[in-house]
């Protein structure tokens, strides 16, 4: 059992609800996934063609409702859009993103600490995303972050966790739950991440952009529980030299060596 | 009066309130998030509070994201 800031979630899963062809796709994929937590982001309310209220869409009684901060480029800015998205949804359950260049989306690591910091000093629980910099996420957690998201790759991009090496150092030395978050674009890709210790990833753009997401959402849900389960069971090592699986004596094409046949 | 409604500037009659520009818009309150002039709005404060020429108004509303 996964548990962030004293609460508990089953699924190791969280999905972002970006990108969907409709609400009714979405809302088919968060019950495919199976996940507990997803993120939102707030934007302007198109006056001339108001969209559906999205709450109304997710079952929040199965689900935690996790606002997000996109469209942050500083930590004033997120912070307002905490304090917006706290007033609207009655949650202090944040993921803290603060993206100052819209082409690679990569968190700023200055204007993310500051904003952690003063928006647990809000009563806000925060889990911000980051690039993968384990020095950085030691910071956000003594200033009091509840998990911390290093990206596996940019938003969008499905790479994968291109960031293996400084993920499992994040994770070794870890306090609070890790969650890859951002650029995980394959269930293989979500497996791996559980695999190296992982404690939950964050998956949208893989789901939402497959011809066929919801079976792309139940995909992940399978990976990622697969991905827990193979590292709690314990990974063999891996080798450069070979390591036979079958016995290495009584073999009976030692009596076949008359034949002249190479073995 | 003229005021910044979600970044547009819109002519509207003095007196008007949050509530009557939700009601034109046919927008539930219950579903949006009001700031004005960059502070939070209350729901009680939506049909109290009379728009002011030069006031800044931000309609917001959660929407899909990752």
């Amino acid at each position: 059992m996964l548990t962030i800031a004293g609460e508990e979630f089953s699924s190791r899963l969280f999905i972002g609800t970006g990108k969907f062809a409709s609400p009714q796709v979405m809302r088919e994929v968060l019950v495919a996934s199976k996940s507990e937590m997803v993120t939102v982001a707030l934007r302007r309310v198109n006056l001339e063609n108001p969209e559906d209220d999205i709450m109304s869409q997710i079952d929040t009684g199965e689900t935690r409702f996790l606002p997000n901060t996109s469209g942050a480029r500083d930590a004033v800015e997120a912070v307002r859009l905490a304090e917006l998205a706290r007033a609207g949804s009655g949650t202090n359950w944040l993921k803290l993103e603060v993206t100052p260049d819209p082409r690679t989306l990569l968190p700023c690591p200055i204007e993310t600490l500051k904003a952690t910091e003063e928006l647990v000093k809000k009563g806000f629980i925060v889990l911000p995303y980051m690039n993968a910099d384990p020095i950085l996420a030691l910071k956000l957690q003594d200033a009091g972050a509840a998990a911390v998201m290093p990206l596996g790759a940019p938003i969008g991009t499905n790479l994968g966790v291109t960031t293996r090496l400084q993920v499992e150092i994040i994770i070794e030395q870890a306090r609070v739950p890790v969650v890859v978050d951002a650029g995980i674009g394959a269930p293989s890709q979500a497996a791996l991440a559980m695999e190296i210790g992982a404690d939950a990833v964050l998956v949208n753009t893989a789901i939402a952009v497959s011809p066929n997401p919801v079976a792309m959402a139940e995909a992940f849900c399978q990976a990622v529980t697969a991905g827990r389960m193979a590292y709690e069971a314990g990974l063999g090592r891996q080798s450069s030299m070979a390591s036979a699986s079958s016995p290495t004596t009584g073999n009976i094409t030692a009596d076949l060596d008359f034949l002249g046949v190479p073995c | 009066m003229k005021i910044q409604l979600n970044g547009q500037s819109i002519d509207y009659a003095d007196n008007t309130s949050v509530t009557d520009i939700l009601a034109e818009k046919k927008i539930e309150p219950n579903t949006v998030i009001v700031e004005l002039n960059r502070t939070l709005l209350t729901v009680d404060q939506l049909d109290q509070i009379c728009l002011k020429d030069g006031d800044t108004l931000e309609i917001i509303r959660f929407v899909g994201g990752g």
